[in-house]
C-alpha cells in the first residue's frame, strides 16, 4: 500500500490545482482542520506535557474542571485531559491498525475473488454474505465474548466483521479492472493471477479503498470505544475512550466531566475522519475530473 | 519455410445457457473448424466483419483459450506477443513507460531496475520514441505514441510472432499509416511474423501476405492477398470489396439485403452464407468445403 501510494504520489500530482480543489470543498477543509486537531492532541501533546495518565492524587478525587485539571479528575484523582491525550493514542492506533488489516486483507480476497472468477468467487462471495448477513456489532460482541476479554481480541474481532466490506468493494471493482486491455495483454505475456492483482488490480482499484478506509476508521473509534464500554475492549486501568465512558457512568449525574470528555472526544474524531473520508470521495470522483 | 504458429481444424464453443443439473442447454459456435499456418517473416491476415470469430481467433492464438477440439501447433512459450486494438485501454495508467514496455519481461525474470529502464530506452528507440520519455505515464502520449508503446512491450520478449489485434481501428487515419510501416520495418528488420486481425480491407491489401477470410467462425476464402482481392471468389469476399466506399460509384451492386450475420447458437445447416448469398442455388443446403485451386487459393463454395 505504501509503495503504491508513493508511485501515486511520484506521478506528478498538480499541487496547486489540488489545493484549489481541496479549498472549494469546505467539507474536506473542516475534516483536515478537525484531524490535524486530533493529530497534534493526541500525536504530540502526550509527549510535550510528559504526564503519566496513571499517576493516582487521591486529594484530588472527582474535582471539577479547573485550570489545573482542564478536564477534572476521576474516583482516584488522575487527571481526565492526561488521560483522553492517552487514550486517543490506544482508540486511534486500534482503529488505524484495524482498518489497514481489514482494508489489505479484504482487497487482496476481494481482488482474487473478481479476478478468479468461478468457483473460487462463488464461494467466497457467499462466505462474506453470511457474515454480512448478521449485523456487524453482534458478530463483533460474540467473536470478542469467545476470544476473551482483550484489547488484542476486541481488534482481531472488529478486523474480521470488516473485512467482507473491502472484499465487496474491491471485487466489484477488480470486475471492471479485468475486462481492459492491459490485463489481457499481462495474461498474453503470462502473468499469473497473483501478478496481475499486484501489478494491475490493487493498484487501478485503490481509491475507492482509500476512502472506504477513511469513512471506516471514525466507525471502528466507535466499535473499539463500544466494546471497551461494555468491558470487552480495553482494561482498566487502561486509559482507553470507550473504557473511560464506561468508568464514569456511575458518576455521570454528579461528575458529568468524567465521561463527558472522552464521550466528546470519540465523536470529535469520528466526525473528523468521516469529512476526510467525504472530502477524498469527492476528490476521487472521477466525474469531478474535469471540474477545476 | 516452416509455420511459426498454426491452427488444425479449431473449434470453439461457449456454453451460454445451462439447465438446472449445469448441463449445457445452448452453446455460442465461435470457431467452426479454422486452420491457419503463419511462415517466420510472413503476415496473414484475418477478414472478417464483427462476431465472425476474429477475436476468439486471437485468444486461442496467443493461449488464452483453450479450443474445444483441433490443436494449436508451434512452440508458444515466450515467443506469441499481442499489440491490441486500443492503447487508451491496453497500457495500464497507473505504471510508467519503462514498466509497462518491460512487462513481459520482469514476469518471468526479476530483474534489476536499471537494467530494465535501459532496455525500455531501447525499445522506445525502437519504435520511434524518444528514449528519455521511459518515466511518463500513458496519459502524456497521444494515440499512436501509446500503439507504439504497446508495440514496444510485444518486442520486448523477443517474440517470433506478434498477433495484431485490429492495431489500427482506433487510431486517426493519418497515423494509421506510420503505424503500419513501423510494423513492416520491424518485421523485415526481426523477421517476425504477424496475424493481423482487422475487419479494414484496406489495411489488410496494404499490409498483409496472405488473407483468410472469415465468416461465422469459418474460412470462407484464402490465399495470397494479390490473388484474392484481384480475384475474389465467394460470395461473401466479393461483398466485403464491394462494400469498400470508392469515390464516384453509388450504392455497390452487390450489397447485400439481408444484412444480419446469423446467430451462431444454432449453427445453419448447409453453407453458412446461403441466406445472405447473391448467388444461392441448389446445392447450398449442403455444407461446403474449403478447397483448393491455382495456387493455394481455397474457396469454401460450391458455385466458384
Amino acid at each position: 500500500m505504501m509503495a503504491a501510494l508513493s508511485r501515486l504520489a511520484s506521478r506528478g500530482i498538480d499541487w496547486r490545482r489540488l489545493r484549489h480543489r481541496i479549498g472549494a470543498s469546505p467539507v474536506t477543509v473542516t475534516g483536515l482542520v478537525m484531524l490535524g486537531i486530533v493529530v497534534f492532541c493526541v500525536g504530540l501533546l502526550p509527549n510535550l506535557l510528559a504526564q503519566d495518565p496513571n499517576v493516582i492524587n487521591l486529594r484530588a478525587r472527582l474535582a471539577a474542571p479547573s485550570w489545573s485539571h482542564l478536564f477534572g479528575t476521576d474516583e482516584v484523582g488522575r487527571d481526565i485531559f492526561i488521560r483522553v491525550l492517552h487514550g486517543g493514542q490506544v482508540s486511534i492506533g486500534v482503529a488505524l491498525f484495524v482498518v489497514a488489516v481489514s482494508a489489505s486483507v479484504g482487497t487482496v480476497i476481494g481482488g482474487l475473488s473478481g479476478l478468479l472468477g468461478g468457483m473460487v468467487d462463488t464461494a467466497i462471495m457467499r462466505l462474506m454474505d453470511v457474515v454480512l448477513a448478521v449485523p456487524s456489532l453482534v458478530l463483533t460482541m460474540a467473536l470478542a465474548a469467545a476470544l476473551g476479554p482483550s484489547l488484542t481480541n476486541a481488534v482481531i474481532a472488529i478486523a474480521v466483521v470488516r473485512v467482507p466490506t473491502y472484499v465487496r468493494l474491491s471485487r466489484g471493482q477488480t470486475l471492471v479492472v479485468r475486462e481492459a486491455g492491459y490485463v489481457m495483454a499481462a495474461r498474453v505475456f503470462g502473468a499469473r493471477p497473483l501478478q496481475i492483482l499486484r501489478l494491475h488490480v490493487v493498484p487501478n482499484i485503490l481509491s475507492p479503498v482509500v476512502v472506504q478506509a477513511t469513512l471506516d476508521v471514525g466507525a471502528v473509534i466507535l466499535m473499539v470505544a463500544g466494546l471497551s464500554f461494555i468491558g470487552l475492549g480495553a482494561q482498566p486501568p487502561a486509559a482507553e475512550w470507550g473504557a473511560m465512558v464506561s468508568a464514569g457512568r456511575s458518576f455521570i449525574l454528579d461528575q458529568w466531566w468524567y465521561s463527558a470528555f472522552p464521550g466528546l472526544a470519540i465523536l470529535f474524531t469520528s466526525i473528523a475522519f468521516n469529512l476526510l473520508g467525504d472530502g477524498i470521495r469527492d476528490l476521487t470522483d472521477p466525474r469531478q475530473k474535469g471540474r477545476s | 519455410m516452416s509455420a511459426a504458429i498454426g491452427l488444425e481444424d479449431v473449434f470453439v464453443r461457449f456454453p451460454v445457457a445451462r439447465d438446472w443439473r449445469g448441463r449445457v442447454t445452448v452453446q455460442a459456435h465461435a470457431l467452426n473448424g479454422v486452420s491457419i499456418a503463419v511462415a517466420r517473416g510472413r503476415t496473414l491476415g484475418i477478414l472478417g466483419e464483427s462476431g465472425c470469430g476474429k477475436s476468439t481467433l486471437a485468444q486461442v492464438l496467443t493461449g488464452l483459450l483453450p479450443p474445444s477440439s483441433g490443436r494449436v501447433t508451434g512452440d508458444r512459450d515466450g515467443r506469441i506477443s499481442i499489440v491490441l486494438q486500443d492503447p487508451n485501454s491496453s497500457l495500464d495508467p497507473r505504471m510508467p513507460v519503462w514498466r509497462i514496455v518491460t512487462e513481459p519481461v520482469f514476469l518471468h525474470a526479476p530483474t534489476r531496475r536499471e537494467a530494465l529502464r535501459a532496455m525500455a530506452a531501447d525499445l522506445l528507440e525502437c519504435v520511434g520514441l524518444r528514449p528519455d520519455h521511459v518515466d511518463r505515464y500513458p496519459h502524456e502520449f497521444s494515440g499512436g505514441q501509446r500503439q507504439r508503446i504497446a508495440i514496444a512491450r510485444a518486442l520486448s520478449s523477443k517474440p517470433d510472432i506478434i498477433i495484431l489485434d485490429e492495431p489500427t481501428s482506433a487510431l486517426d487515419v493519418s497515423v494509421q499509416a506510420q503505424i503500419l510501416n513501423l510494423l513492416l520495418a520491424l518485421q523485415a528488420e526481426l523477421g517476425l511474423a504477424f496475424v493481423l486481425i482487422s475487419h479494414n480491407v484496406a489495411v489488410i491489401r496494404h499490409f498483409c501476405d496472405e488473407v483468410a477470410v472469415m465468416y461465422l467462425g469459418q474460412i470462407v476464402e484464402q490465399g495470397s492477398v494479390d490473388t484474392v482481392f484481384a480475384d475474389p471468389a465467394h460470395p461473401y469476399t466479393r461483398t466485403l470489396l464491394d462494400a469498400v466506399p470508392r469515390i464516384g460509384t453509388g450504392r455497390a451492386h452487390h450489397a447485400l439485403d439481408e444484412t444480419e450475420l446469423p446467430s451462431n447458437r444454432t449453427l445453419p445447416t448447409g453453407c453458412f452464407f446461403q441466406n445472405r448469398c447473391p448467388m444461392a442455388a441448389a446445392g447450398c443446403e449442403r455444407p461446403q468445403i474449403l478447397s483448393g485451386g491455382a495456387g493455394g487459393h481455397l474457396v469454401r463454395c460450391h458455385r466458384a
